[in-house]
């Protein structure tokens, strides 16, 4: 597989550029080293300042680390020259809907990014059409954009991240301000991109949105504490608690009926699932008796 | 109370004035404010009325939702047509009391008014068969000749785009402001003017926090989609001279060149009411 992103020794304090002895804040990020394959599905889980939002900003280059390095395929993120190859690659949809369009139509808005990396015009207009075709809001091209709901909103910053054509799509809390639809809407365009071959970063608090990930990485005090996949870290109640998570419902009834003696595995992470599975062991039991 | 106002005021209907390139545009509108100073009789202003009228008329914009748009100004006309009636020496047409309207200053007074209503619906029909987008990209094309001796003609473009985007936004949020305010008991509406000004600030203070908040997440948005100035940037509508507008160009000048000749007595028309 391909390496996407790599860090080695990644850390970062604000404030160092101006003061390399007395910098304004304590390490954000401290000695990251992380590899992010090609296809994978991440999600990125830690309360508010463990340094998420900060790594996802260090991975695209709108940060510089001021330890380590950050390498997006082979490119490093401290040189200039990389800039624009680097953000194109790996492109970030940010959590205000109304803070991250920059055009008053919605077309305009997605042709933002294909724009400034001076791609033809006739190659402009294919890229956000087939961005706009994406997100299901093609029809919508010649709105303007301050009539859209939060949902649409985020979804027209996820098309204008997608007509610059990256391998890499972070989403940073983008979820966090919608109501339950949109967040629906953005979280099932994440998955049809995944089923693509995109390679995903979801930074949350919602754990639920951790269940289908490859990997879930646990951010605390700049530090990673836990890079497994979604199943063995739901069963690590201590560490999510200490990371100042909380479980998802399905999660925490699970894992307090194996704590009473019932085996439920691993791999059941939702509420559905968890359903099917107790009543097919039911049935299994034989019917009739009420041994819960 | 604050969605009432209406911005961006774009009439969205289809007319070749609203497909032409808004360069054109813009230079007809600018063509025709200093066009209207050189006109001093009333024939002049019945022809350049009538080139008007025409114009409306194409871009199928309503005169009478343009005229709404007037409204704002009425107090401005009235106010300089007063003022122009009574102070201008001459034959003394009428007095009341040490108050004199003389037919110099009755002349001035019409003509002044004519004057800025023509100019307010000029340069309104820009506005409203022009989108935002196409006004600062034609701002930004008739600028850029500038740049070269240093005027940021991208960056101004830009800034006002981005003014005209966070206008409803800028609304919106201050609206949500207003409202928590008065739900803790703030009051905007009663107490004279100098109460109400200063009860605004509670509502100030938060929005101007806000916008730079605004301002500082969308540098970030942009700086994450490679925005790096105006340089080697392309475009999804790119501006193209169509034929419309080569004819249209022809029109003004042949338009700017009857006015002038007519302004100097040179037509063989009479010149009603010369000043």
């Amino acid at each position: 597989m391909n390496t996407v992103i790599r860090a080695e020794g990644l850390s970062f304090v604000y404030g160092w550029e101006k003061d390399r002895e007395h910098p304004v804040s304590e390490k954000v990020l401290d000695q990251v080293d992380l590899a992010i394959e090609e296809g994978q599905s991440i999600v990125i889980l830690g309360e508010n300042g463990s340094g998420k939002s900060t790594l996802a900003r260090c991975l695209n280059a709108l940060l510089c680390p001021t330890g380590g390095r950050v390498l997006v395929r082979g490119m490093d993120t401290a040189e200039e020259q990389n800039l624009y190859a680097i953000r194109s690659t790996v492109g970030i949809v940010f959590q205000n809907p109304d803070n991250q369009i920059v055009s008053s139509i919605v077309e305009e808005d997605v042709a933002f990014g294909p724009e400034n990396l001076g791609i033809p015009t006739e190659e402009i207009r294919l890229r956000v059409d087939r961005a706009l075709k994406d997100v299901g809001l093609y029809e919508m091209r010649g709105r303007s954009t301050y009539q859209l709901s939060g949902g649409q909103k985020q979804r027209i910053a996820i098309a204008g991240v997608l007509a610059m054509r990256p391998a890499c799509m972070i989403f940073d809390e983008s979820t966090a301000m919608l109501d339950p639809r949109g967040r629906k809407d953005v979280l099932n365009i994440m998955e049809q991109l995944r089923a693509e071959g995109m390679t995903t970063i979801l930074i949350t608090h919602f754990m639920e949105e951790a269940v289908r990930a490859d990997r879930v990485l646990i951010m605390k005090k700049g530090k990673i504490i836990a890079d497994e996949p979604p199943e063995k870290i739901f069963s690590r109640e201590e560490l999510v608690r200490e990371a100042g998570l909380e479980l998802p419902p399905a999660i925490r009834i699970r894992n307090l009926l194996r704590r009473n003696g019932v085996p439920v595995p691993d791999r059941i992470l939702g509420m559905e699932a968890l359903a099917d599975w107790l009543c097919a062991r039911k049935k299994d039991a034989g019917g009739g008796s009420h041994e819960d | 109370m604050l969605r009432d106002i209406t911005l961006g005021q774009y009439y969205p209907v289809d007319s070749v004035i609203h497909r032409l390139d808004p360069r054109v545009k813009i230079i007809a509108v600018f063509t025709w404010l200093v066009l209207i100073f050189f006109i001093r009789d009333f024939t002049g202003y019945i022809f350049v009325t009538a080139v008007l009228a025409v114009v409306t008329a194409v871009s199928r914009v309503p005169v009478r939702f343009m005229a709404r748009g007037m409204r704002p100004i009425l107090f401005i006309l009235l106010f300089t047509f007063v003022i122009n009636l009574i102070t201008y020496p001459g034959t003394v047409l009428a007095r009341l009391g040490p108050v004199t309207i003389t037919d110099t200053g009755l002349q001035q007074a019409v003509f002044i008014a004519i004057r800025l209503i023509l100019l307010i619906f000029g340069t309104s029909l820009l506005t409203y068969t022009t989108k935002p987008v196409g006004l600062t990209d034609g701002f930004e094309a008739i600028l850029s000749p500038l740049s070269r001796i240093g005027v940021p003609s991208h960056e101004i473009a830009m800034m006002m785009s981005i003014a005209l985007r966070f206008i409803p936004t800028l609304l919106s949020e201050a609206d949500k402001t207003m409202k928590a305010q008065q739900a803790r008991g703030a009051d905007f509406e009663s107490g004279g003017l100098i109460h109400r000004a200063r009860s605004m600030m509670p509502l100030l203070i938060p929005l101007f926090v806000n916008a730079f908040r605004m301002a500082a997440d969308l540098a970030m948005a942009m700086e994450a989609r490679c925005y790096h100035g105006g340089k080697g940037r392309t475009r999804l509508h790119p501006m193209k001279f169509a034929a419309r507008d080569y004819a249209a160009c022809a029109l003004l000048i042949l338009f700017a060149v009857l006015v002038i000749v007519q302004s100097r007595g040179l037509l063989p028309i009479p010149q009603i009411w010369k000043l």
